[in-house]
């Protein structure tokens, strides 16, 4: 238990430490408006309670003059500070605002340095949204967090202020008033233990509750669920989820009800004692009735302080928990290690050799690769066959450096592939991905991302025989991709949109082109196109083409064949119709045609 | 403007009024706490404070403070009490809405979703579910203190009016300026935003597919992070720079409000403390005004900020009852069910038209289609293959044209009927985070017929996948709502997908592209099974894969929303016309000869 504090406390000042850097970092005059906004809140209360006592006073001595002096005085000072403090929250707030947006920048840059394996995990998912949830204004974020912060020291000076008043006055009512914030604590920080399960559970719940409250709405979906009439499973599904969640919200409420009412009559039985406390000294003699209202208020100020000293410190260890996730995002580790690479890749790779090589996914116990060991060499023609989930697109992903083996090496010429800058090898390869995706930017921008030579894009327009239609348009090769971004855009089809990943990937004038099953929804007459494209392109580059159109080993110099996650042959076609497997799968398929 | 309001208001008192009589009740009885709560310590220290000058004894004293401390402390339980029942009931009563919503979703006509005036709608009508601080939550919680407050007002009015008339109107006029400054800032807001709309929208884009993982490799392989970088910080300055002149309008607006509300206070406090000294109030009654000021002034300021919150979220709300009330589907009350087997599915002149399309998808469609028939339809990509189905299912209504089943035109046939004759396996099928049969039966897993459920996964290819998993056929499917769920492949998911279209064992079988993603082993053993699993069905399949249009009886060939060619496979072979060509440019790539 001890030891858990302990690290609690290092944990939320790491977490504090790591945000107050990032606040620096920004702006380095941020502190300084901080430092004075917390001293301005925290003297304030202090200063109005002193003056007030003043203004009654000189209203019980019918002193006119001194009235309308403390007044003009507590008015201005009050315009003053609001002055003041209006300056530096502007300056403050430009500063969150910065950090705040900027932070799912971070996030999507730190994406693109992450491990493809990472990303494709299952927990990924999870620990993104935790990120995105601890930062975000639901959680208080670095806003929360810091204003968490700027109470508790305030409130902290409020407490001194407070305490020097009524100290002078009496000993016994100041413990008194601990005595009371402790109960209060003490309840309030029972509460804060029950609240931090369910808190835990608030990312979870909140997905699967989006899921259920969207699930209707899903366009994609609304087909299936017609012509299935799966609307009343749907709704019982719905409504199961919704029951349990109730039951537990309502459960949390009603106890969080218990608490509240618990924590409120302790406040107001400590104001009552004070009231009875000052009243009786008052009537007493023991002090006038100015006395009366400055002590008083004195005395409730100095139990508020206490108070929130506690809540903001609840809230500092909530809010930090919460910001640590985004904190353990950042630190996730990532694929360019930043070691000095010994060797410089060749100009033109000869070999690429997969030597004895396994993966295994890090939560799967089954390999999906398993001791495959083969060697490319630069410009052969290569199919990849096999039946679903037999470890192609693994294979794939491998080659491009997107995976790391598990066991065995990748070899470029003879050197393994981790000793070379991942960056520079990856210029050496081109890839068209069965889930390619195309984005709402120009054509140009699609094809020859930020690096434009309108000569050789419109060459690979021509090659993909997309140059016509592209000419066509009235901004050309400006034009934007979908209308996404701009009315003007234009929608391609899918034949189409395929040309242009294919595009993309020619225009990157790699060594190495892998198109991963580009025909599977085409019709026979744009699949005919691409295989001749294949032909006619590829010429002179290494190619790897996988597709469950066994037609396409024809294309090819060379035919692997995997099968679960191993080679279980490879060869020219002709040779590989001894293998039974592939035999029966070239069978499968030309039989319809003979 | 305000008839809006007013009717959205009418509407949220209708709803609560139908579903949770008892919320409206609580509602009532908490705006009288929330006055009782404001008022208190407002109207009671007077008296202590009082009794205290006139020096009165302690019991006359403590009984001031006693009653002071009971009100307050059970004015302030009761009020959270019943907020926190008003927040448990409304979110209820808000999910309630959304299950409504997404009722209405799935029922209205299909066509809707082509319309863009109503999907428009239907994207501003969810605004008023969209959470428990907007909408219809919102204003139920905004209404839980409104009353409230305007009693409050009243009685503090009432309070200072007492007074003076001055302090009132000194009051009045800052909220007059108050208002004024904050609605001219608003304003700004507004239009600055509005003119970020479309930064917003591009900088969404960019984030949202930089925080997908399908876009991942992509931006890895072609080295797209600098160009997409670029762009986002772009935008993001552009952000920036609005947000930064929307803060110093708001620091200069904040400056002059506080100055004023400085000289307000300047004002009626020297009117307080001077009538207090010449002892035309007591010193109890000097602090009770002072505090009514405060009071009335900032009771008012939220009654303005309510009532103007009120206005813009009814607009939601508004939307969200138009939204709801959209006509659920043409069936009108003379419409028949189809009750009989579909001998007969005849088009007659059938054409269609997207909405804001100028071209037809469809042209001139005739077609009479035979209880078990196979017909395999081939086209190229966009030739109006799919919307043919969706026709054919009803999904869609003719532009022109009839189509009949069993004689009697589909536009009398209620859809719900007509529905339950088909089996569908669609191109893209989607799977739901429920258990694997429930994804297959389509129905909760109590009414679903397990052994119906093997028999289908035998027939195609998943029997050894589904029990291999931890919970067999109970297993759940994606991560989503289980952790351990289980993600299919692009092939398994249409196996799952043909399962279901067998389960439900409708006398219509439609297969949308139904193997694409197999593989040439899968592919060839649903093939082989195809007279099998369709037997005494009508089919219709469409497929790139003219291997397996031979098992059809009959071929149509689509070109631009037509049909071009129409016959059986050697027929059309012979006719050697654009089947004949798509059949030959396929099977020219399985012959080596061509490849030399």
């Amino acid at each position: 238990m001890d030891s858990h504090k302990q690290d609690w406390k290092s944990n939320a000042i790491n977490t504090l430490i790591y945000y107050a850097k990032l606040l620096y970092q920004t702006r380095k005059s941020f502190f300084a408006a901080y430092i004075i906004t917390i001293i301005f809140n925290g003297v304030l209360p202090v200063i109005n309670v002193i003056l007030e006592k003043e203004l009654v006073e000189s209203v019980i001595d019918k002193s006119i003059k001194t009235f309308s002096l403390y007044t003009v005085i507590i008015v201005a000072i009050n315009l003053f500070s609001m002055i003041i403090i209006n300056r530096l929250s502007n300056v403050m707030n430009s500063v969150y605002e910065l950090v705040q947006n900027d932070f799912q920048i971070k996030i999507s840059d730190k994406i693109t340095k992450l491990n493809l394996e990472t990303i494709e995990s299952g927990e990924f998912h999870d620990q993104l949204e935790k990120a995105k949830t601890g930062i975000s204004w639901y959680s208080g974020g670095i806003v929360g967090i810091t204003n968490n912060v700027s109470l508790f020291i305030s409130s902290i000076i409020t407490i001194c202020g407070t305490l020097t008043i009524i100290v002078k006055f009496s000993i016994s009512v100041v413990f008194f008033i601990i005595l009371t914030s402790i109960l209060n604590i003490v309840v309030t920080a029972l509460a804060q233990k029950r609240d931090a399960n369910f808190r835990k559970r608030l990312v979870t719940v909140n997905r699967k509750l989006g899921y259920f409250l969207n699930i209707f709405t899903d366009r994609k979906i609304t087909k299936e669920v017609r012509l299935y009439k799966a609307d009343e499973l749907i709704e019982e599904k719905v409504n199961n989820f919704l029951d349990t969640e109730w039951k537990e919200e309502r459960k949390r409420t009603t106890y969080g009800n218990k608490i509240r009412v618990l924590i409120d009559v302790i406040n107001y039985a400590n104001q009552t004692f004070l009231y009875l406390f000052f009243a009786w000294k008052t009537i007493r003699k023991a002090i006038t009735i100015s006395s009366f209202t400055i002590y008083l208020n004195a005395g409730i100020t100095f139990y508020n302080g206490i108070i929130n000293v506690t809540t903001q410190y609840i809230e500092i260890e909530k809010n930090s928990s919460f910001l640590k996730e985004y904190m353990t995002f950042m630190q996730l580790p990532e694929r360019n290690k930043q070691i000095k690479y010994t060797n410089i890749l060749p100009h033109k790779i000869k070999t690429i050799e997969f030597k004895n090589v396994s993966f295994r996914y890090s939560n799967s116990e089954k390999f999906a690769l398993e001791n495959v060991s083969v060697k490319i060499n630069v410009g052969e023609k290569i199919s990849l066959i096999g039946p679903n989930g037999a470890g192609k697109t693994t294979f794939i992903k491998l080659l491009c450096g997107l995976y790391e083996p598990t066991f065995g090496e990748i070899l470029i010429d003879g050197v393994p592939l981790s000793q070379y800058d991942e960056m520079e090898y990856l210029k050496k390869i081109s890839a068209v991905f069965q889930d390619y995706k195309d984005f709402a930017f120009t054509i140009a921008e699609n094809i020859a991302v930020d690096n434009v030579d309108i000569e050789k894009l419109y060459s690979v327009l021509d090659a993909v025989e997309l140059s016509a239609k592209i000419r066509a348009l009235s901004k050309m090769e400006n034009t934007n991709f979908s209308k996404e971004f701009d009315e003007s855009g234009v929608e391609f089809s899918g034949g189409e949109k395929q040309r242009i990943a294919i595009a993309r990937a020619l225009y990157k004038d790699a060594e190495f082109i892998i198109l991963d099953e580009p025909t599977a929804s085409l019709d026979p007459l744009a699949e005919q196109q691409i295989f001749q494209l294949f032909k006619k392109i590829i010429d002179n580059r290494t190619a790897i083409f996988i597709s469950h159109r066994m037609s396409s080993c024809l294309l090819c110099d060379r035919v692997i064949l995997f099968e679960n996650g191993k080679i279980a042959a490879s060869g020219k076609h002709s040779s590989m119709l001894n293998n039974e497997l592939y035999s029966k799968m070239w069978e499968a398929q030309s039989k319809y045609y003979v | 403007m305000l008839k809006k309001t007013a009717s959205s208001i009418y509407y949220i008192f209708k709803t609560i009024l139908k579903h949770d009589k008892l919320l409206l009740i609580i509602i009532l009885v908490n705006n009288l706490f929330v006055m009782l709560s404001i008022l208190s310590p407002i109207i009671f220290p007077q008296y202590i404070i009082d009794s205290l000058v006139n020096n009165e004894d302690f019991q006359t004293t403590s009984k001031y403070i006693f009653i002071f401390s009971i009100t307050a402390i059970s004015s302030s339980c009761i009020s959270y009490l019943l907020k926190s029942s008003i927040y448990l009931r409304s979110m209820t009563m808000r999910f309630r809405m959304i299950i409504e919503y997404g009722k209405k979703y799935i029922s209205m006509d299909y066509e809707n979703f082509e319309n863009p005036e109503i999907l428009d709608l239907a994207d501003r009508g969810s605004r008023a579910t969209q959470n428990n601080a907007s909408g219809f939550e919102g204003i139920v919680h905004k209404f839980a203190n409104f009353g409230g407050n305007i009693l409050t007002a009243v009685t503090l009015f009432s309070i200072l009016s007492f007074l003076s008339p001055i302090i009132i109107i000194a009051i009045v006029i800052l909220l007059i300026v108050n208002s004024f400054i904050e609605r001219k800032l608003n304003k700004y807001e507004k239009r600055t935003m509005d003119e970020l709309v479309n930064v917003e929208r591009k900088y969404n884009y960019i984030l949202k597919f930089l925080n997908d993982v399908g876009y991942y490799k992509d931006v890895i392989m072609f080295n797209m992070k600098d160009m997409i970088f670029k762009k986002i910080f772009f935008l993001r300055n552009i952000k920036l720079s609005s947000a930064k002149s929307i803060q110093n309008r708001h620091e200069i607006s904040n400056n002059i409000i506080s100055l004023l509300s400085s000289i307000q206070k300047l004002i009626v406090y020297l009117w307080i403390g001077n009538i207090a000294i010449k002892g035309q109030i007591t010193i109890g009654q000097y602090t009770m005004y002072v505090a009514s000021v405060a009071s009335f002034y900032n009771t008012i300021k939220s009654i303005i900020s309510d009532f103007l919150y009120i206005v813009l979220q009814g607009e939601s709300i508004e939307d969200y009852r138009k939204y709801v009330k959209l006509a659920t589907t043409s069936d009108d009350a003379n419409c028949v069910e189809l009750t009989d087997n579909v001998e007969t599915i005849k088009m007659e002149n059938v054409y269609f038209r997207y909405i804001g399309q100028n071209d037809y998808a469809l042209k001139d469609i005739n077609l009479l289609i035979k209880k078990k028939e196979k017909i395999a339809i081939v086209g190229l990509n966009g030739a109006g293959k799919t919307t043919f189905i969706k026709l054919l299912t009803k999904l869609y209504e003719p532009t022109n044209g009839t189509i009949y089943f069993n004689g009697i035109d589909s536009k009398k046939i209620n859809k719900g009927s007509l529905y339950d004759a088909f089996s569908v396996v669609f191109q893209e099928s989607n799977l739901f985070a429920f258990t694997v049969a429930e994804n297959i039966s389509m129905v909760p897993l109590k009414n679903t017929n397990v052994k119906e459920i093997s028999s289908v996964l035998e027939k195609v290819g998943l029997k050894d996948v589904i029990n291999n998993l931890p919970k067999k056929i109970e297993h759940p499917v994606l991560k989503i709502i289980d952790e351990n769920g289980i993600n299919f492949s692009g092939g398994e998911i249409q196996k799952l997908s043909l399962a279901r279209a067998l389960y439900k064992n409708g006398q219509i079988m439609i297969l949308d592209e139904p193997t694409a993603s197999y593989d040439a082993l899968s592919e060839e053993r649903i093939y082989r099974q195809f007279n099998d699993l369709t037997q005494d069905k009508t089919v219709i399949y469409i497929s790139h894969r003219l291997a397996s249009t031979r098992f059809c009886d009959r071929i149509l060939v689509f070109e631009d929303g037509r049909i071009v060619e129409e016959g059986s496979h050697d027929d059309l072979l012979l006719k050697n016309g654009r089947y004949a060509e798509l059949f030959h440019t396929q099977a020219q790539q399985y012959r080596e000869e061509d490849h030399k």
